[in-house]
């Protein structure tokens, strides 16, 4: 019973400071973005005259002081009235909603990639230590995570559009569409986001069954002649489960940062490349819903990962 | 230097001679006779690497490899300058923090965790959302994205050092918290705090390229590799080279980076051999 209302309290404070981390990025989006030198008047109506400008502000709800801008926009948000685009005129929340099903299909294709293939072959590379494949994986691994996405996404599009090799580099098709034609165009993009998330599963992966392998509890089950693929899974795999969880929630981040570059490159109509092309174009209601949205994915993503490891490992929820 | 390269092995000690050709490259390309290969029409255009051009000719006939060997040099300024100010800042706040404990050092340790919070390129955008795009931008995104990492680690080498004697024996004789941190403390945290700024390094490139890249960091007529890449990205399959042959560049750079303080690592920690981050 008390262990229940522990968690309880617990998920109640982790939502908390959920809330209030997105309130605090929000609040830093809004008045950073008051700072900007040169309004969007400014930039997108640069021969207006003075009387024009102050009747263009006025048009565009623009004028008023930071804090009742701050304070109408909050409100607004709270309705769920995310404000109108500059450039497209039409409602930010709409423009955004059309592009996540998108961005969410790179990200969650990504991690598949990463679990399947990233994290077995670290623990293979972790159990042969000293062999070729094991320095060729910590090589491999250090590889992966220095080439920037978009030099290796680069290099896919030229490869696979230049040599029609299967997959699709650019473009796409919904998964309503069918699924074939939807991985087609999905795969590619996925895979290049995977990259750095990959090498560093790999080398976490890796490093955990290395230093669990030489513990007392693995040479223990040795000496009590358990057969190995029972102290893989009793032992080691539980051991070096722990630090790779935390780096999954770190890296679904990552990948949320990465597919602005990734749906840049490939040409992706994202929520990615609509913040990148929003900050240029200075589309403020774009740019602070979208980083608020991708705040919120990422925030909520951690809670889950906080609250996951409660129930892994009960030590953690008792704190 | 034949003990430093047994002691850093082979691999690595090729990283560190690839980048301190880099460096000098970057530190003389303005004395180098590569301004008449980047003028405009200097060459044939759209020319595929050969014997004459080795990385080829753009659009407007300029040398890729005289291009690229420009961009070398603002990509290693940018980064290094934001990460040496993060390093400075961040060791000087982890130092502190973990001298003077108390609410000052649960202050420094929320404000990290908050930073920490977002994912380094989420951070840089917000940044570049705040600040408009620009070589500024780029290299506040950096600090505040690597500043956290950096006071972390001091903090906690900072720790283990003021437990020691002869930190002790400073304080009994009457040295002054500034004297007993920068003359006592900060000599055995260098190494440490070096290797780290390896790691730090390879994170601001590729912040700093993937903004550029973006449009939001280094703008023309400036140019760094992952700008450069971006100006040349619409010939991607027409001209290659143009994009692959800077891209290849930036990727050594970050290789041999991230090479070079992993071996750092394992030599000033044996028992850490494979870092994590």
């Amino acid at each position: 019973m008390g262990a229940v209302l522990g968690i309880a309290k617990m998920v109640a404070v982790r939502l908390a400071l959920a809330a209030a981390t997105i309130w605090a990025v929000a609040t830093l989006v809004f008045f950073g973005m008051q700072m900007i030198e040169g309004s969007y008047i400014d930039v997108f109506f640069p021969l207006a005259t003075p009387e024009q400008k102050a009747q263009l502000t006025a048009e565009y709800g623009l004028d008023g002081s930071a804090v009742q801008q701050y304070f109408g926009w909050l409100r607004a948000m709270l309705d769920g009235n995310f404000g109108t685009s500059l450039v497209t005129k039409e409602p930010v929340l709409d423009e955004l909603v059309r592009r996540l099903p998108l961005t969410l299909e790179l990200g969650v294709l990504a991690l598949i990639i990463i679990a399947l293939i990233g994290f077995p072959l670290g623990v293979l590379a972790g159990l042969k230590d000293k062999s070729r494949l094991s320095q060729t994986g910590r090589v491999g691994a250090t590889v992966m995570m220095s080439i920037p996405d978009f030099v290796l996404g680069s290099f896919c599009v030229w490869l696979f559009s230049v040599y029609g090799l299967g997959l699709k580099a650019g473009g796409w098709v919904p998964i309503s569409e069918g699924l074939g034609a939807n991985l087609q165009h999905a795969l590619l993009p996925a895979i290049v986001l995977s990259l750095t998330g990959l090498g560093l599963i790999l080398a976490t992966a890796r490093s955990g069954v290395l230093q669990v392998r030489g513990q007392d509890h693995v040479l223990a089950a040795v000496s009590r002649g358990l057969t190995p693929g029972t102290i893989l899974r009793r032992d080691i795999l539980r051991n070096t489960l722990i630090p790779v969880l935390t780096l999954f929630a770190i890296i679904a981040g990552y990948l949320l940062g990465g597919a602005v570059l990734v749906e840049t490159v490939f040409n992706l109509d994202g929520v990615g490349r609509l913040l990148a092309k929003s900050i240029g174009q200075r589309d403020y209601p774009v740019v602070q819903a979208g980083v608020i949205l991708i705040a919120a994915v990422f925030v909520l993503l951690n809670t889950i990962a906080d609250l996951l490891y409660a129930v892994i490992d009960p030590r953690i929820g008792g704190r | 230097m034949r003990r430093l390269s047994k002691a850093l092995g082979p691999t690595a000690t090729v990283s560190l001679g690839v980048l301190v050709v880099m460096v000098l490259i970057g530190l003389i390309e303005a004395f180098l006779p590569t301004a008449e290969f980047k003028a405009v029409a200097s060459g044939p255009r759209r020319m595929a690497p050969g014997a004459e051009y080795v990385f080829g000719t753009d659009n407007l006939g300029r040398s890729v490899l005289a291009r690229v060997l420009e961009g070398i040099r603002l990509t290693f300024i940018v980064s290094a300058a934001s990460v040496l100010a993060a390093a400075l800042v961040g060791a000087t706040i982890g130092m502190v923090a973990a001298y003077r404990g108390g609410w000052a050092d649960t202050a420094i340790a929320m404000t990290t965790d908050v930073l920490f919070a977002f994912p380094a390129m989420i951070l840089g955008l917000i940044i570049a959302a705040i600040m408009g795009p620009g070589t500024l931008s780029a290299v506040v995104a950096i600090f505040f994205i690597v500043l956290p990492t950096m006071i972390r680690v001091v903090r906690s080498a900072t720790l283990s050092i003021v437990e020691r004697d002869f930190v002790t024996a400073a304080e009994i004789s009457g040295a002054s918290a500034a004297r007993v941190l920068f003359v006592h403390v900060a000599p055995n945290i260098a190494a440490v705090t070096v290797v780290q700024m390896a790691y730090l390094l390879s994170i601001g490139m590729i912040i700093e390229s993937g903004l550029s890249f973006l449009g939001l960091g280094v703008q023309p007529p400036a140019s760094s590799l992952g700008a450069l890449l971006r100006e040349n990205s619409a010939f991607l399959t027409v001209a290659p080279w143009m994009v692959l042959a800077p891209g290849a560049v930036l990727s050594l750079a970050i290789f041999c980076v991230n090479f070079l303080g992993d071996a750092a690592r394992a030599v000033i920690e044996p028992s850490h051999p494979r870092p994590l981050t």
